[in-house]
């Protein structure tokens, strides 16, 4: 059971509330920096780059892409986990407006997990890019 | 096969378009080709249903709005949050998105080897236009007129190097940039005989809005010969104004920017000249290629479109320019 | 009810009985002292929040009434086709302003005018944490919106479009306007930074006493969103406009490809500010809505949470849509899928929010007003504009749609309805919070149908006169291809939409001598800003209330009496000092009485020298800049030497309900930190612009460094790291020793600091220096110069700051304990010092490793 201790001000994790959306932005960028670069010249004309004639991604690109996703939706479902528990503190629902510390840690927690559902969508759209679309024209 | 998007989609286009609905030689409605045709497709399938989401939300928005007792619901918070706020939007969004993620690659692919390549080059503000060789070597130069052979794929090599452009022909499909150090490409497919108009879509200066072009669909026949003749040094002059003509060209100094094949007329600053006479429209404003037309683009060009970078040629006199302009109707 | 922690003991309930008549009395009268506004010509040094608010917002309406003339004027030129009424030229100077002084002196700063004048309300605060920062702000502003306005009367208004691509703007335009509108928007997006940093501080710092997170305002939530955003979007475009600027100054080939630039870049920094601006207009115009929402359905926001994550969602998503603006520049087709793809998500978040809105009006007991008029017209014309905008967004029909009057069409439904409409709302519903009158509803509800009926009639046509056809920015259009009619009905639209809003302009100017007051609260609201009494007095509230809810008015027993009676906080101005109070990040618990600065020239001074720099730098008058900019230095100078960090007469602070306060802080609990670390992460992310420049210079080209460049080595730049490190490590020794009280000690590791910073600076420069890197050569070339000069312009202001701090400490105003200044002198060190290693690392550790 969480005391009053656990849910005073210095130990309320606020990080938390915008995480979900680094991941996505972590992903984002991490696909976005791959495409870039297997489709340009300094990466892509090397053996294997995309630029060189041979104009769809394949190979490492793909499953970098692979890995960016999976890694991400682990995050986010952590994030999701650790959102729900303290959404769910004690026995109280949305919308979690009284003046207490208790209401504001499940506040946070609750913005975390509907914030965190939100960069799943993100991340799968992201993904749907990458994969359905592989070509470097 | 040419889609015009139904029966639907041209009462649309006259209920929000006027009477003349979507035609036009410029239209991205009117499609003459396979990728302006996919487009609107889809323009008219999500223009339906933002329709009718609009109209859905809207209508919530007035029911609810108006003045009424308080009627509190958890019930009707999770269906119109939950339902219409999240569920809803993220089924449509992840369809829509795959719709468009499923016909992007077709779109920025390029055309088959071996087909016909036509490089377009950005000016400030005209278009130089090459027809290519298989080998990549320039097979004939023009300006501001591109023709095509119908039912055949064609390759656009783009490019610029003074400022941005951007190359369109609504009619047959999207836009491409030509962006200065960089060589962009569009891949169009033709499906319909017809005339069509471009335009430059990328602010690029005092005269953007005068940088138009003109695109002729014809016959593959049809398109092999007129590309023949376009490939034939210019005609000799055959009455003395003409005659008088070709003679103030080259007094007057116009080989300078340019060329007239078959003439010592070699510049490469400005638009060649050779079969002038011929094109559908003159200095990439949509001007007639008349000889009246042609004189008074001589003596001011500024008049005719702000900021064209041609030096007034008034001071030459009239008797000379009506001469240079005759002879510059008969390069057919 | 099990819950855990319960009621916190540390909760506090107002006095029980009130001061007597008499105390409160002469309470009042030192209040009023405090806070009085400066009279006569003196009234423009103010710097109340309320004071300078009004300037500002009167500032943004002005500025979007002439750009809303200029958008006549194009409207009349293509009211029919072949149209010769203004040159083409004339045109091109028209469309560029128009956009520019929409977006850059109306669309975002009336953002930040309107929180100015409300956010403190909102927090029950008696101002922004600093006053004559927001003064500096709108001085800042205003010079600036002057110069470019004006430029347009003297045919020398820029002509590049609101978006400036080089290289029409780098190469092809040598005349000044190209360098009016960098330089003045570089200087008026300074100001609308330092205004983001009061946002953010008086957000996070200066709540009342017990507003945790899960009870702040849901207007507050949007606005901080919006500013935390310009913290990362401004920056991309000051770097852009930097380089454009060098570009054009000095020859430096950024966007020249000739010489290994490429103008791709210009349009990736300017997007990475663009799409995310049109959320920063966006999201605090909405703001205005969910307040207004509530108090018309009499009941409190439903989803609140909700709405907390469609306003943080969408500051996110919204960095993650600028390719969608580069569709048709041959980019490969995976980066627009995903571009295309965050640009879909971005919609979400959206739609909850309106889903909320809906929800609560739904549930609760809706009245008719005003302000809902207008907020159902935002709501019909913002969804059309959406739902464009998820049209748009899918790439194929892009390459149809962009650039074509579709998008003119589609952002103006995003714009006039996300942000005009909501704004209208916002002036009829807060318009008593200024000047104690109600506008006009009959006046009001003409006004809005003039709009919204003029303004469908202007923008529908255009989806369609786009799709026929008609690309943007063109001033004439040929007159048989279908597009005179739908151009026709446009220009007709445009003027009924004109004399719509210069009828609500109208209502808002006229003079209202004669009518009575509004009641207090006239609409019946929840949230604190309505606490205001009409007129409203200069100090804001009469005490600082203790929060309890999310709508103390309607949830707290007996509040506005016990705040008017001074039963809660701060109900007194005993020194007759300006005080508020400044609170912890989450719980808003008390931690400083912190004393505000009064009426002061200082502001306009130092806008007027700094605006004087970039004005003649314009110009290329070098002599009258440069001493603009030592002016500058010398009032900035002066002013945080007399308004900063004053120590006070005593140390602790006794502000009602039986708790003591310090009246100084310094470190991570003052504003100033706070403010100096929020400031620090926008120059960061306009440093990771740079390096993000030098990575895509390389990724673009097979010879970065070009072939031959041994430059700028490494032992150069190693060496001016290590002293720069140095130095970093010299500042915070002082810190050490200031605290210990040993001032000699301090006085030499600071000047010993300042000698090794500029032989570290003098070091960093000798790398390419000593290898021949001629900036005008290639661009390579001229990165590792920006990176090195960038270094260097912050370690002259790190230097700068270290003199400072010695002078304090010599003249008495800097000891052990008031130490703030050289607390924020180390923190800025802390960035200067990361900055420095990045670069190194960067400059010469990169080309080494490859």
């Amino acid at each position: 059971m969480m005391t009053l201790e656990h849910l005073a001000e210095e130990r309320q994790p606020v990080w938390i509330v915008p995480a979900p959306l680094v991941v996505w932005a972590l992903h984002f960028l991490a696909c976005y920096v791959t495409a870039a670069l297997w489709c340009g010249p300094a990466v892509g004309t090397a053996p294997g780059g995309a630029a060189l004639g041979n104009t769809a991604l394949a190979g490492l690109p793909l499953a970098l892409f692979t890995i960016y996703t999976l890694a991400s939706m682990l995050a986010l479902l952590a994030l999701i986990r650790m959102g729900y528990r303290a959404h769910t503190l004690g026995d109280a629902s949305p919308p979690h407006d009284a003046d207490s510390p208790a209401d504001r840690h499940r506040f946070i927690g609750y913005a975390t997990l509907l914030i965190a559902g939100l960069s799943l969508v993100a991340v799968i759209y992201s993904a749907m890019a990458v994969f359905m679309v592989q070509t470097c024209q | 096969m040419r889609v015009q998007g139904g029966a639907a989609s041209v009462a649309a286009c006259v209920l929000i378009g006027g009477a003349a609905g979507c035609a036009g030689v410029q239209s991205a409605l009117d499609p003459g080709g396979d990728e302006a045709a996919t487009v609107a497709r889809l323009f008219w399938t999500m223009t339906a249903g933002a329709l009718v989401i609009w109209a859905g939300v809207v209508a919530l928005g007035w029911y609810y709005g108006r003045p009424h007792e308080e009627a509190p619901s958890p019930r009707r918070d999770r269906w119109l949050i939950l339902g219409s706020g999240v569920v809803f939007p993220v089924t449509v969004l992840t369809a829509l998105l795959a719709y468009g993620l499923w016909m992007l690659p077709p779109l920025v692919s390029r055309a088959p080897e071996g087909s016909l390549t036509v490089e377009v080059v950005g000016e400030q503000w005209w278009w130089r236009v090459r027809y290519l060789d298989a080998t990549g070597a320039p097979l004939v130069e023009l300006a501001n007129e591109i023709r095509l052979p119908v039912g055949e794929p064609v390759q656009f090599r783009l490019s610029s190097d003074n400022v941005i452009h951007s190359f369109w022909i609504p009619s047959l499909g999207g836009k491409m940039d030509m962006i200065p150090g960089r060589t962009t490409y569009l891949t169009l497919h033709p499906t319909r005989v017809g005339t069509f108009a471009g335009a430059c879509a990328e602010y690029c200066g005092t005269a953007h809005g005068y940088m138009r072009f003109m695109v002729d669909v014809m016959d593959p026949a049809a398109f092999d010969g007129w590309l023949a003749g376009q490939r034939q040094v210019a005609v000799e002059p055959q009455t003395p104004e003409t005659q008088r003509g070709r003679d103030v060209l080259r007094r007057a100094g116009c080989g300078a920017c340019h060329t007239v094949r078959g003439t010592s007329a070699d510049g490469l600053i400005g638009p060649d000249l050779t079969h002038v006479g011929s094109r559908m429209s003159l200095g990439a404003a949509g001007l007639s290629t008349d000889a009246a037309t042609l004189e008074r683009w001589v003596s001011a060009p500024e008049r005719l479109k702000p900021g064209v970078h041609m030096p007034a040629f008034q001071m030459m006199g009239s008797d000379d320019i009506r001469a240079l302009a005759a002879y510059l109707e008969r390069l057919e | 009810m099990s819950d855990p922690g319960g009621k916190a003991p540390y909760d506090v309930e107002p006095l029980a009985q009130p001061a007597p008549e008499a105390v409160r009395t002469a309470q009042a009268e030192r209040l009023l002292r405090a806070w009085k506004t400066p009279t006569g010509w003196r009234y423009w040094s103010a710097v109340n929040n309320s004071e300078v608010g009004l300037w500002y917002t009167g500032a943004t309406l002005f500025f979007m009434a002439f750009a809303g003339v200029l958008a006549l004027v194009m409207r009349l030129q293509l009211a029919v086709p072949d149209n010769d009424l203004v040159s083409a030229d004339t045109y091109n100077q028209l469309f560029t302003v128009h956009g520019s002084v929409m977006m850059f002196l109306f669309a975002i700063p009336i953002f930040e005018a309107i929180a100015v004048m409300l956010l403190p309300q909102f927090l029950g605060a008696r101002d922004l944490p600093f006053p004559r920062l927001s003064a500096f702000g709108f001085w800042a502003f205003l010079i600036g919106g002057v110069f470019l306005s004006g430029s347009i009367f003297f045919d020398a208004a820029p002509r590049g479009g609101w978006f400036m691509y080089p290289p029409l703007t780098s190469a092809y335009q040598p005349d000044l306007g190209a360098d009016i509108w960098l330089l003045g928007f570089s200087f008026i997006e300074v100001a609308a930074i330092a205004a983001a940093v009061e946002m953010i501080v008086g957000t996070f710092k200066c709540r009342p006493p017990g507003m945790r997170l899960n009870l702040v305002p849901l207007y507050v939530w949007y606005v901080v969103v919006a500013s935390i955003m310009i913290l990362f979007a401004f920056p991309p475009l000051i770097v852009g406009s930097m380089l454009l600027e060098v570009e054009r100054a000095f020859q430096w080939p950024f966007f020249d490809a000739a010489r290994g630039g490429d103008p791709l870049l210009w349009q990736h920094l300017f997007w990475l500010f663009g799409h995310p601006e049109v959320y920063i207009i966006f999201l605090p115009s909405v703001a205005l809505i969910a307040m207004i929402v509530p108090t018309f359905a009499r009941r409190p926001m439903i989803g609140y949470t909700w709405v907390v994550l469609a306003a943080i969602g969408t500051g996110f998503l919204s960095f993650g849509l600028w390719v969608h603006h580069m569709f048709t520049t041959g980019l490969p087709g995976v980066t627009i899928a995903l571009f295309s793809a965050a640009s879909e998500a971005v919609a979400i978040p959206t739609s909850v929010q309106i889903f909320c809105f809906i929800a609560t009006l739904a549930a609760g007991r809706v009245v008719r007003s005003l302000p809902m008029l207008y907020a159902f017209g935002s709501l019909a014309i913002f969804v059309l504009g959406g739902l464009t905008g998820v049209m748009v967004a899918i790439a194929p029909f892009d390459f149809q749609a962009h650039d074509t009057f579709f998008i003119v069409g589609h952002f103006h439904y995003v714009l006039i309805g996300g942000a005009l409409f909501p704004i209208f709302a916002g002036c009829y519903y807060f318009f008593p919070l200024i000047n104690g009158k109600q506008l006009s509803e009959r006046l009001g509800r003409i006004a809005f149908w003039l709009a919204f009926v003029g303004f469908n009639i202007a923008f529908l046509p255009m989806h369609i006169t786009g799709l026929r056809g008609m690309p943007r920015r063109v001033p004439v259009y040929p007159a048989d291809i279908g597009l005179d009619l739908l151009n026709l009905t446009s220009t007709i639209g445009a003027f009924i939409l004109a004399s719509g809003v210069a009828l609500i302009l109208w209502d808002m100017l006229r003079p209202k001598g004669r009518e009575p007051f509004s009641p207090r609260n006239p609409w019946g609201a929840g949230t604190l800003e309505w606490l205001q009494e009409m007129p409203g007095k200069p100090w804001g509230v009469r005490s600082i209330p203790e929060i309890d809810s999310r709508y103390p008015l309607w949830e707290q027993p007996d509040f506005v009496r016990d705040v008017d009676e001074g039963r809660f906080y701060l109900p007194d101005a005993e020194e007759e000092k300006r005080e508020t109070l400044v609170t912890t990040v989450v719980d808003a618990q008390p931690v400083q009485c912190m004393r505000l600065p009064g009426p002061s020239f200082l502001p306009l001074g130092a806008a007027l020298t700094t605006g004087g720099f970039f004005v003649f730098g314009t110009y290329h008058l070098w002599t009258p800049a440069l001493v603009s900019l030592v002016a500058a230095i010398g009032v900035i100078w002066y002013w945080l030497w007399t308004g900063t960090s004053v120590i006070p007469e005593k140390v602790i602070k006794d502000i009602g309900l039986g708790r003591t306060l310090p009246l100084y802080v310094s470190g991570p609990s003052s504003v100033g930190w706070w403010a100096v670390f929020i400031t620090m992460i926008a120059s960061q992310s306009a440093f990771w612009c740079l390096v993000f420049a030098y990575f895509f210079y390389w990724s673009l080209q097979r010879g970065f460094p070009p072939p031959g460049t041994v430059g700028p080595g490494v032992l150069w730049p190693v060496t001016g790291g290590a002293l720069l490190l140095g130095a970093w490590a010299l500042t915070l020794y002082a810190r050490r020793s200031n605290a210990l009280e040993r001032s000699l000690t301090t006085q030499a590791a600071l000047l010993a600091a300042i000698v090794a910073a500029a032989a570290g600076v003098a070091a960093l420069a000798a790398g390419p220096w000593t290898t021949g890197l001629s900036p005008s050569r290639h661009v390579y070339d001229a990165t590792v110069w920006l990176l090195v000069v960038w270094c260097g312009l912050h370690v002259f202001t790190g230097v700068l700051m270290q003199a400072y701090c010695m002078a304090r400490r010599a003249a008495g105003r800097l000891t052990g304990h008031y130490d703030g200044d050289l607390q924020n002198t180390v923190l800025f060190w802390h960035f200067v010092a990361f900055t420095v290693g990045i670069t190194v690392a960067v400059i010469s550790g990169f080309p080494a490793v490859r």
